[in-house]
């Protein structure tokens, strides 16, 4: 689509014969076309200061990363045993903010990749270089950007005495210090960090919920207990991030208290409560999804009958028929890939209306699928 | 560990598009002695291959050109030759589908060099049939 | 008082109240453009794409990319599409009943097989001849679907049927994306609670003599020709200012065909693509826009201000000129068919602002503009006004586009720098010295060629589709 480059336009003076107005208009334009070739001097000015600028610190950059590179491998390469003196000239060049503030972000980089001795040396390089003190800094500062970057860098390098302060700011009115500030919290306690939910006044956005549950580890004794108690909270985005974690681990213990959560008056909670018991079902489940489906809007109807698709019995065969026979196509084909999981295509390819449109091609579609 | 038997030392390939990674493998892989070949990226990956043969290829599945399952796929095909993905992406289907292609290993970042070089060395002394 | 000068004084403060207001919402779309994008960045640093394409959580995604007669080079395209780094995702190529053999081509090159494949019609759209799935499981994303010619609209309506995702990400099959695309186009999805993001729209950049290796862009450079070069800065001031700061006010209107994700469902509701108009990229955003506001509920549509999608431009007149034309034409239709909003309180920042606002200075612009100086010449040629006052009237705006164009290119310097050659930003100034003389009277006249061409062809839609999409191939 155009850009909107129709800036030239002309306008036009009324041609009364008044010239003095007229004069003044002249002047009027004039100057201001002095004006506007002014600031374009002064853009051109910016323009080539912050060209200057970015090259100037490209070329430092690539002094220091020479050096920075130098010193990670000097970590990663070695074990602990082995590892050489730190240098008198990389002690000069840590005076140097912009060479710190490097060798922060390369160590952080790296150590996302590496685990076991290599990280624990990159933490150690970390802590040599008094970088810590910097990040502190950081995590005290008004602006909102630098106060994250802080706490990111103070989680990832496992600095626990950072815990209370970022503790406190997991419900900040600001969205990227809160989020990293939860990131964080997580990082060093894992589901136990996860404590703040009891207090979040804000939404938990999709984006951040998956970052959490990517920096979760394994469920813990309480895990299941904490859940729990999540389950219940007011705010809906921590129930539905409860209910993800309860199918992540797999908690058939809060089997009954999801099944609660199909009445929930959010039809969004209902439908990860839904999805969760696929992952944690037992005998009953299944004819409670039945009895739940006829209230339901279509997108958790289809997300019943998928679930359905892999924890139905027998005895939700005849549902599932009906179903197979309903309007909307999304419908029949979840029901009949429910029905060709529970009990074979054989059903399907000899009830009555197989050879009709669409059956036909449905009943092919699935065909398809299973042998894939 | 100093290794002193040469006949179990191997030619290894790595494809891996993060320069630290690359030379962090390079330089503990050499350090027990192996050949390395480092690649950057799908393509140049699946051409030395061709060319030099290796006996063991480390690849990443994250990479320009072609993803490393794809290398897998593409050398499963003619050779035998034992491949260990190192990759970020840990989840079921991926691991499901690498292994599905034949793949003898899965490792995921982040991870341990140490621990990589120990089973690296599994491979030594499996006899590689080409 | 004659007649004369009555209408004289009138049509002349018109002219003058709509260019001050005109100006006056550059100025602002532009400054506020450049605090959106700041805070983009600055938020940017904090995620690591990388290893979020890990978790298994992601939304799916189904990435539709309409084919016509693209034989020479689609295997190249299809391979470099499969190369982006995202989990849960399927690549519906649509041929759209080439003439060519882009579907042999493809069959054989990635091991096709044609599958049962039931299409769920939810868009009444062509037929489709087949559906085809690769035996190799490398490409287990591939989705090739063949069916008869019908045009862009109907091809993306297809895919949209044959969709197994929520959300669809709408391409041309020739641009290439980057390889963390995916990954940031899918974020806004997730990151509003509360509010239902329907659309998103990404920046497209112009690849002209770029270097591009196997689908990957290695090394970026400006356009050596004068047309292409003209349009990367047109692209800087309208995506980097223009469109920042709609999507920071909700309004929005217009998401590049070349790349845009979608909420499905709300597009399947909304009835898909319309293959009446020939904008049918804006015009489905607007449709999708007035259906939230009719259904009176929260939603959002966002914009990635990031180089996510690079594609070649076109670098003859008259290439450049149907473009435009099409543009224009695309332009007119949709706000036809949704004057209802005009001014209309019931669509709120949409019908009062962003309507009007494209009606105004999108729309009418090039008109008032063409007309306006084609009577100031007559006036200044007549006497009526001294030379001397055209030619200040004409360096005063010349003085505003150039100070306009400088500063999207100090913007471009300060935020992602992409030409980091000094000698290129130069070349740029030098190009924004250029544009009104040569490049933007035509692009005026292709306009003013639109508003001719669709006044004329009203009554004769159907020769659109047999066109396929008039795409401007430049190779």
């Amino acid at each position: 689509m155009p850009a909107h480059s129709h800036q030239y336009l002309l306008i036009s003076l009324s041609f009364n014969k008044d010239n003095s107005f007229f004069e003044s208009y002249h002047q009027i334009l004039i100057d201001s076309i002095l004006f506007l070739i002014g600031l374009m001097i002064v853009l051109l000015t910016y323009i080539l200061i912050a060209l200057i600028i970015k090259r100037r610190n490209e070329r430092l950059r690539k002094r220091f990363s020479r050096i920075t590179d130098l010193l990670i491998q000097r970590a990663i390469f070695y074990d602990e045993e082995e590892l050489p003196e730190l240098s008198l000239g990389v002690s000069r060049l840590l005076k140097i903010k912009l060479f710190r503030c490097l060798l922060t972000e390369e160590i952080l980089k790296a150590k996302r990749n590496f685990s076991g001795s290599a990280a624990n040396n990159l933490r150690l390089l970390y802590l040599e270089c008094n970088l810590d003190y910097d990040s502190q800094k950081k995590l005290h500062s008004s602006k909102w950007n630098v106060k994250a970057q802080g706490i990111q860098e103070l989680a990832e390098m496992g600095q626990q005495k950072a815990f209370d302060q970022i503790f406190e700011l997991t419900n900040n009115k600001n969205e990227q210090v809160r989020i990293e500030a939860q990131n964080a919290v997580v990082i060093f306690s894992g589901l136990n960090g996860l404590n703040f939910l009891d207090f979040l006044t804000y939404p938990l956005s999709d984006w951040q919920q998956i970052k959490l549950i990517g920096e979760l580890g394994d469920a813990t004794e309480e895990s299941s207990n904490y859940i729990k108690k999540w389950i219940g909270s007011s705010n809906n985005s921590v129930v539905i991030f409860a209910l993800k974690l309860a199918a992540r681990y797999h908690h058939f213990e809060l089997h009954d208290r999801v099944t609660l959560c199909l009445s929930h008056p959010s039809a969004e909670v209902r439908n990860h409560a839904i999805k969760t018991l696929k992952e944690i079902f037992d005998e009953s489940t299944a004819a409670s999804l039945v009895k739940l489906y006829n209230n339901e809007g279509l997108n958790n109807q289809l997300e019943i009958l998928d679930v359905l698709k892999e924890i139905g019995t027998e005895s939700e065969i005849p549902f599932l028929m009906n179903e197979f026979q309903k309007e909307d196509h999304k419908i029949k084909l979840a029901a009949g890939r429910a029905i060709a999981n529970i009990k074979g295509i054989e059903i399907l390819e000899s009830s009555e209306f197989a050879p009709q449109y669409p059956w036909d091609q449905i009943i092919q579609q699935i065909k398809g699928e299973l042998t894939e | 560990m100093q290794l002193e038997n040469n006949l179990f030392l191997m030619k290894i390939l790595i494809a891996e598009d993060d320069l630290l990674m690359l030379k962090t493998l390079e330089f503990r892989l050499k350090k027990e002695g192996h050949e390395v070949i480092l690649t950057k990226d799908g393509m140049e990956a699946l051409e030395k291959i061709e060319e030099s043969n290796p006996d063991l290829i480390i690849t990443d599945i994250m990479m320009p050109y072609s993803s490393g399952l794809e290398i897998a796929g593409a050398v499963r095909q003619k050779y035998n030759t034992p491949i260990i993905i190192l990759s970020g992406m840990g989840q079921e289907n991926v691991v499901l589908e690498a292994f599905k292609l034949g793949v003898d290993d899965y490792i995921t970042k982040p991870f341990s060099p140490n621990e990589l070089i120990v089973r690296v060395r599994r491979f030594m002394f499996a006899n590689t049939s080409k | 008082m004659s007649w004369q000068s009555i209408i004289f004084d009138f049509f002349t403060y018109g002219i003058l109240l709509y260019s001050v207001s005109l100006l006056a919402s550059y100025l602002f779309i532009a400054l506020y453009s450049i605090g959106e994008t700041q805070l983009y960045l600055k938020k940017n640093t904090f995620t690591d794409y990388r290893i979020l394409a890990a978790s298994d959580q992601l939304p799916g995604l189904s990435i539709l990319a309409p084919a016509y007669n693209e034989g020479n080079t689609i295997i190249e395209n299809v391979r470099s599409l499969l190369s982006i780094h995202y989990n849960n995702c399927e690549l519906i190529i649509i041929n759209d009943g080439s003439k060519d053999d882009c579907l042999e081509k493809l069959i054989t090159a990635y091991d096709l097989y044609k599958t049962e494949h039931f299409v769920n019609e939810q868009i009444p759209a062509k037929k489709v001849r087949g559906v085809y799935k690769s035996r190799n499981p490398v490409y287990r994303k591939l989705i090739v679907v063949d069916k008869e010619n019908g045009g862009k609209a109907d091809a993306l309506n297809v895919g949209i049927n044959i969709s197994q995702k929520e959300y669809i990400v709408c391409i041309d099959v020739d641009c290439i994306l980057e390889q963390d695309a995916l990954l940031k186009m899918v974020k806004p999805f997730m990151e509003h609670p509360g509010k239902r993001v329907i659309a998103s729209g990404g920046v497209v950049r112009i690849v002209n003599d770029c270097v591009v290796k196997n689908g990957k862009i290695l090394k970026i450079n400006l356009p050596n020709e004068f047309i292409p070069r003209m349009q990367t800065l047109e692209y800087i001031r309208a995506f980097l200012l223009g469109r920042m700061a709609w999507s920071r006010m909700n309004g929005l209107l217009l998401i590049s065909g070349a790349f845009g994700a979608f909420d499905k469902e709300i597009v399947i509701k909304c009835g898909g693509y319309d293959h009446k108009t020939v904008g049918e990229d804006m015009e489905l955003v607007v449709r999708m826009r007035r259906y939230m506001e009719e259904l009176n509920e929260p939603y959002k549509v966002t914009y990635i201000p990031d180089p996510l999608c690079w594609t070649e431009a076109p670098n003859s007149f008259k290439i450049l000129g149907r473009q435009r034309n099409r543009w224009t034409r695309g332009t007119i239709e949709t706000l036809w068919f949704h004057r209802k909003m005009f001014f209309n309180p019931k669509y709120g920042f949409l019908g009062m602002v962003s309507y009007p606002y494209w009606f105004f200075f999108e729309f009418l612009a090039p008109i008032i503009e063409f007309i306006g100086f084609i009577a100031l010449l007559i006036f200044a040629l007549f006497g009526m006004i001294a030379w001397s006052t055209f030619i200040t009237l004409f360096c005063f705006i010349l003085s505003f586009g150039f100070l306009y164009s400088l500063f999207s290119i100090f913007t471009e310097v300060i935020t992602y720098n992409q030409y980091n050659k000094t000698r290129d930003i130069f070349r740029l100034i030098l190009t924004a010295l250029a544009e009104p003389f040569i490049f933007h009277p035509f692009v005026v006249w292709s306009a003013i060629r639109g508003n001719i061409d669709l006044i004329q062809k009203k009554n004769s839609w159907g020769e659109m589709t047999r066109q396929g999409f008039a795409k401007p191939k430049t190779s």
